[in-house]
């Protein structure tokens, strides 16, 4: 059904931590910054880094526990028919 | 007569018509440079230009040229152009003809100046776009052609609400402009819901997952394109300022990401990308301030742009390798390396990474959230504003051409394709880099500064940190492992709970029938055994058969002489 997870290549692990670097930069930047806030939340530091990392975490958690309720086999809609050939 | 060619839409039509009868030079070429004329007629009208026709007491105007018109109809000009250019790969006549009439009727659509002119291209775009839908296989088989039909029955039932709003609204103004409509007008709700199901509002979104991604390469860039723009427009011209908007907006542009998540080909996760874009939109429609309307409206501008270069970037894929499926891709950047590099510059842009389009116009729509003090809707499309990563900025991207390699070995995509796609990206590009020209043409004018510390260090945070869990998350094994299967979306409830439900209706109806029979034959039988009983032979003699006998004589006596009286 699933395919194994893949080791990560040198490259990979390089752009990681090109990625972790650049994330801790933004939240720097952000400290000084001098905000213009609507809301008092926005001048937190790292207000916007916790929320993005926050809401991907809860996206893959929430997927995983809806996944028994949604993931069906491919033909489940016409399981009765002949299976459906999508791609010609 | 001849003025009537100054309609883009017609001279799309009367393209559409020659060149699906045409091969691929003259077709094609038909089919790329009509949209371009399109545009320089377009920009060339005199300002306030209109035709008009009279329909029994009431005036119709075809054509109307007012500033939100010309916006969503110079950009599905531009897309026309981009994806007939895109389809030259493919060369298919249904590409060249329904494609040219159903961007003719969206074209119409928004340059209507009255509700029945909108109704008449609303339903075009719904015939012609099941076209390309069916086109999708070249021998459609019996799911397929069903799947079409579910498409083509919401979307005339959506004309059908939209023709019964218009009648109530006609009777009660006494005219057909289409203007602000709101849903306290006459017909409003109706008009609302007709919108909406092309807008795909939540649970009338299904038709959107359903058929796009089962139309041929070309014909999924073009779908992308202009039905649910349509309905933006359509929107931000009735329904501005509707406060029930900003919950359906926040409410679209949150829940697809969760499914996209679990969705195994990359064309459907893209449309779910799509219906939470059309999220933000509705939800800047909902605030209503003049910046969030020309958010809406800048938005749609771009997203049409970006959904149609990561749709190329898909269907070349699938022109190439003949699957999306995530759990059958892998590695093609070595293959495809133009290829991919579009694809970025797509996922960059819906991921509204500063300098890319997206940039330039979502954060106007969560900029006029803010003004409002609206928190919750804010709070929503920040989420919604990472989320995007799950779907389209990195799990397109990562799973078609990186991720684990499944040894496929293919070609780079045809020049066409690739022209289209490089094109595209270049005006995907342009609009984050320089968005002041886009900013000009939108119908309130609204200045807003795109490059501001707390707007471009903001927005870096969320995506740096998203891109970061999504590392961590796929690390960790806590993202939903890539599985040949298909995900449930609301489209189940008509599709298994409905007929279940009618089976077990029918079940019931049939169970009850049965019982109203038996109960009927016991009651007969029970009948004549009391009558046998009562006048049997043994009986009949007897002293009480007799005075009942006597008995019912005499009423019946009495009976007979009460009606002569």
């Amino acid at each position: 059904m699933s395919t194994p997870a893949h080791k990560p290549k040198p490259q990979s692990s390089r752009l990681f931590w090109l990625l972790l670097a650049s994330a801790v930069a933004s939240v720097i930047a952000g400290l000084f910054n001098h905000w213009h806030p609507h809301f008092a939340a926005e001048a937190w530091p790292g207000f916007f880094a916790a929320l993005g990392f926050a809401a991907i975490v809860l996206a893959a958690l929430g997927a995983r526990a809806l996944q028994p309720l949604l993931r069906r086999p491919e033909n489940y809609y016409d399981a009765s028919s002949k299976p459906e050939h999508e791609h010609d | 007569m001849i003025e009537w060619l100054l309609h883009p839409a017609y001279q799309l039509f009367a393209a559409g018509l020659i060149a699906s009868a045409c091969g691929r030079r003259v077709g094609g070429t038909l089919a790329v440079l009509t949209p371009l004329l399109g545009i320089a007629t377009l920009i060339n009208l005199p300002e306030g230009f209109a035709l008009n026709a009279a329909l029994g007491p009431y005036t119709l105007q075809p054509l109307r040229a007012d500033a939100l018109g010309f916006v969503f109809a110079l950009i599905f000009l531009i897309a026309t152009a981009l994806s007939q250019l895109f389809a030259l790969a493919e060369n298919r006549r249904v590409l060249r003809g329904a494609g040219l009439i159903y961007a003719g009727a969206a074209v119409g659509g928004v340059l209507a100046g009255d509700l029945i002119s909108l109704f008449i291209h609303w339903e075009l775009t719904a015939l012609a776009s099941v076209m390309l839908i069916w086109d999708g296989q070249r021998k459609p088989d019996r799911a397929h052609i069903r799947a079409g039909l579910r498409y083509l029955l919401l979307q005339i039932i959506s004309g059908l609400l939209l023709l019964m709003g218009t009648v109530i609204w006609i009777r009660s103004t006494g005219h057909t402009r289409f203007e602000h409509i709101g849903l306290a007008g006459p017909g409003g709700l109706l008009i609302l819901l007709a919108f909406g199901i092309k807008c795909a509002f939540p649970l009338l979104h299904n038709w959107l997952h359903d058929a796009y991604p089962r139309a041929s390469a070309s014909g999924t860039v073009m779908l992308s394109a202009f039905t649910t723009k349509l309905a933006v427009y359509a929107l931000a011209r009735g329904f501005a300022g509707t406060e029930s908007l900003l919950w359906i907006g926040a409410l679209m542009a949150i829940l697809p990401i969760l499914l996209s998540v679990l969705e195994n080909d990359l064309r459907r996760v893209l449309t779910y990308g799509l219906n939470s874009q059309q999220g933000f939109m509705v939800a800047g429609i909902g605030i209503g301030t003049p910046l969030a309307i020309d958010g809406a409206v800048a938005h749609a501008f771009a997203c049409v742009l970006y959904m149609a270069l990561l749709f190329m970037a898909t269907g070349a894929v699938l022109l190439r390798t003949g699957t999306t499926r995530v759990t059958e891709l892998g590695g093609l950047y070595r293959h495809m390396p133009w290829t991919t590099a579009f694809c970025i510059v797509g996922a960059l842009s819906i991921a509204a990474f500063p300098l890319f389009s997206g940039f330039a116009t979502k954060s106007m729509i969560v900029s006029a959230a803010a003004y409002e003090h609206q928190l919750w809707l804010w709070l929503a499309l920040l989420i919604a504003s990472v989320g995007v990563l799950s779907h389209s900025g990195i799990k397109t991207p990562y799973y078609a051409f990186f991720g684990p390699d499944r040894g496929i070995t293919c070609r780079e995509a045809p020049l066409p394709m690739l022209l289209a796609m490089g094109l595209t990206s270049a005006l995907c590009i342009a609009i984050g880099m320089f968005p002041q020209p886009l900013h000009a043409l939108l119908p309130h004018a609204s200045s807003y500064k795109v490059f501001t510390a707390d707007h471009v260090i903001s927005q870096l945070q969320l995506l740096l940190f998203g891109a970061l869990a999504f590392v961590v998350v796929v690390r960790l094994g806590l993202y939903p492992r890539e599985s040949r299967s298909l995900t449930l979306d609301s489209d189940w409830l008509y599709r298994r709970a409905g007929p279940l439900l009618w089976r077990f209706a029918m079940t019931l109806w049939g169970v009850f029938m049965r019982l109203l029979a038996a109960l009927g034959g016991a009651v007969r039988r029970g009948g004549q055994r009391l009558l046998i009983d009562a006048f049997s032979e043994q009986e009949l003699g007897g002293v009480w058969s007799l005075t009942s006998g006597a008995a019912l004589l005499l009423i019946l006596l009495g009976v007979w002489l009460l009606q002569l009286l």
